[in-house]
């Protein structure tokens, strides 16, 4: 192999080296840094809610009476006839769902002193029928009783005897437990300074996630359900989910059902968990595939970059290349010449931009507060971009090994 | 060493067949020095270049050191070029990007040659072409004769059977192209055949053979002198 007189011919030529080793090493700190972010929004789009999300959809009314009791009394109406509709597992009033964007949070203590140590974590609002109504995990201690639930307008304190707290939640609450279990009969603390009340952890479910995530607080994982029917000025939500098999019909007629109960106020469409979730991702999603046009385009550039510079030499090296096969280089000598050549330019480029990179990662680690780039990703991304760069090579360097001998004499 | 027996080369495109030699034959010894001499156009570079394996003949027969060329893969014939053949063309040829020592290494590291063996060979072929001292320049830094002497030197460092030269002194001057041409008549001299090309009537008469080509087809032999005891090439009938 002449890897040395290719070498001291690249380095006499720095313009090409310059141009294609400064492209891959741009190419590589890019698309390293970009493919790591696509790797965790499409991890992102694999979020579970911790719910029956297939079988799940939410109901909103508006126009109530605008007294207490009469809403009240429509929501138990309501309610009544959506458990007992066919193809109803079973349905509650609450105030939002996971990964809705749009719910309740508040700072809640393990302990009655305020000294700072608090959690920040969503609240959701649930009857007895809770576990069944959103399928649950529900790793430790029961499910309300209905004695315990209340109803709620917007002008009281979110006092209550009993709460179901996340596992996650559980386990930032008390540091000092190694199982979420261990939560169970704790007191979690909320309200005021001179006006503190507490409730007693009765149920521990697993998995379920609040409506956002934070961005920069764990609040995506901690959940804490209050016994509650929350009757919000004039308007109800409802969490129903579906028998398997139910969910379309549910979906489609539920609505039509609901208002003709009452012709005094509006039933909105239905939401589908899974377009809750759909929306949820959208972003994401968005961002992946924003991304992924860069990456692809980068690539891209990057290997009309190589064929066309590489193309370039090929072309103003005619009579070279005849020249060295008229004293003995077989087609193969040819093309593993460019093929070399373009190997240590790329090699060059790949050490600049590995450089690079873990540069570029530096300042959006510090920006954006996104994760250190792990060297997988490195060490694949400029394995990956030397392959490519050697493929693209390929196709002019297949037309120098085409070049006949007889160019030595022919060309001047 | 080299017998071409009613050979023919056509040359087709889509437009029109050109045929670039016809009924050729020629016989050259071992240790000859030939001098190909005709118009241009006439053909002399097509059969050089059929000579030195750089393109095929389209009829005939092509024996070269013993083996006949015809249909041979283009890695054989590629090795033979490497191992049998030594080419100097009219416009040297030199890669540029290249020292002297790096551009006679080329052929030798087609050969396959170790290291040691290669520098050997290299130091050994500049010092006869008088440029050893030379060694880490670049062509660019040489005038035409001695970049013709650096390709000479290229030529040799393999020891070729043949040495092929179409139009050596073409580039040059009269001094330097007198200066090659000693150089061409100490390898002869030294038992390598060599086939020249060229214009120059005066390099021609030092040849001892002259084969002339007209129109395709060798027309007329002669030998500078008469006698010659290597002489014996077969004229088309
Ligand atoms: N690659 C080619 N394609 C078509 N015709 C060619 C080609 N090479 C040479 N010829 C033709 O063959 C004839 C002989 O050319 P050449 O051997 O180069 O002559 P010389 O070297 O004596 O000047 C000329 O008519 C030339 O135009
Ligand atoms: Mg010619």
């Amino acid at each position: 192999m002449e890897i040395r007189p290719i070498l001291s011919t690249v380095l006499r030529n720095p313009v090409g080296l310059i141009l294609i080793g400064l492209q891959v090493a741009l190419t590589l700190a890019i698309v390293v840094n970009a493919l790591y972010i696509i790797d965790e929004r499409l991890a992102n789009l694999r979020i579970e809610a911790g719910v029956d999300e297939e079988h799940i959809l939410t109901l909103n009314s508006a126009g109530f009476a605008s007294d207490f009791e009469t809403t009240l009394a429509t929501i138990h109406r309501d309610l009544d006839y959506l458990r007992k509709r066919p193809g109803v597992v079973s349905a509650m009033a609450t105030n939002t769902l996971p990964l809705t964007q749009s719910g309740w949070s508040t700072e809640v203590e393990a302990q009655e002193a305020l000294d700072g140590r608090s959690i920040d974590t969503a609240i959701y609002f649930a009857d007895e029928t809770l576990v069944e109504t959103l399928g649950l995990d529900l790793i430790a201690g029961r499910a309300f009783r209905e004695a315990e639930v209340e109803p709620y307008s917007m002008d009281q304190e979110l006092r209550s005897t009993a709460v179901i707290v996340s596992a996650a939640a559980a386990l930032a609450l008390y540091p000092e437990i190694d199982r979420p279990e261990q939560a169970l009969g704790r007191l979690v603390w909320n309200g005021a300074e001179n006006d503190r009340f507490s409730a007693e952890i009765v149920g521990i479910v697993d998995g379920v996630k609040a409506p956002w995530k934070g961005l920069s607080s764990d609040i995506f994982d901690h959940v804490v359900y209050v016994p509650k029917v929350p009757v919000i000025a004039n308007f109800g939500i409802y969490a129903v989910r579906s028998e398997p098999g139910a969910f379309a019909d549910l979906l489609q007629n539920i609505q039509p059902e609901l208002a003709e109960l009452d012709t005094q106020r509006v039933v909105m469409e239905p939401n589908a968990f899974p377009e809750i979730r759909e929306r949820f991702l959208r972003g994401d999603r968005a961002m992946a595939g924003m991304l992924i046009t860069v990456v692809v385009l980068l690539l891209l550039v990057n290997i009309l970059g190589i064929v066309g510079l590489v193309s370039f030499w090929v072309t103003q090296r005619t009579r070279q290349i005849g020249t060295r096969r008229a004293l003995g280089a077989t087609r193969g000598n040819i093309l593993a010449y460019f093929l070399v050549e373009n190997a240590l330019i790329s090699a060059m480029g790949v050490a600049v931009g590995i450089v690079a990179a873990l540069a570029l990662n530096n300042w959006l680690v510090s920006a954006f507060g996104v994760d250190r780039l792990p060297w997988a990703f490195l060490v694949g991304g400029a394995a990956g971009l030397l392959v490519l760069g050697i493929a693209a090579a390929c196709v002019p360097a297949l037309r120098a090994a085409a070049i006949p001998p007889a160019i030595a004499t022919r060309s001047v | 060493m080299l017998t071409m027996n009613n050979l023919s080369k056509v040359y087709r495109t889509h437009l029109v067949e050109t045929h670039a030699l016809r009924e050729f034959s020629i016989h050259v010894e071992e240790g000859e020095f030939v001098a190909v001499t005709g118009p241009s156009g006439s053909g002399k570079t097509t059969f050089m270049n059929i000579a030195g394996l750089l393109e095929e003949h389209t009829g005939g027969s092509y024996e070269l050191d013993g083996i006949e060329v015809s249909g041979l893969s283009d890695r054989r014939r590629s090795a033979i070029r490497n191992e049998k053949l030594g080419f100097i063309f009219q416009g040297f040829n030199l890669i540029p990007d290249l020292n002297l020592f790096d551009n006679v290494d080329v052929p030798l590291r087609y050969r396959g040659f170790n290291a040691s063996e290669r520098r050997r060979r290299i130091e050994s072929a500049l010092e006869q072409v008088g440029l050893a001292s030379r060694r880490r320049h670049f062509p660019a830094e040489l005038s035409g004769g001695q970049q013709q002497r650096v390709a000479i030197a290229r030529a040799l460092a393999g020891e070729p059977r043949i040495l092929l030269a179409d139009e050596p002194t073409g580039n040059l001057d009269s001094a330097m192209a007198r200066a090659v041409m000693e150089i061409l008549e100490g390898i002869n001299a030294a038992g390598t055949t060599i086939i020249m090309v060229t214009h120059d009537p005066e390099l021609a008469a030092r040849a001892r053979r002259n084969v002339h080509i007209i129109d395709g087809q060798v027309t007329d032999l002669s030998s500078s002198f008469a006698g010659t005891p290597v002489g014996a090439a077969v004229a088309s009938a």
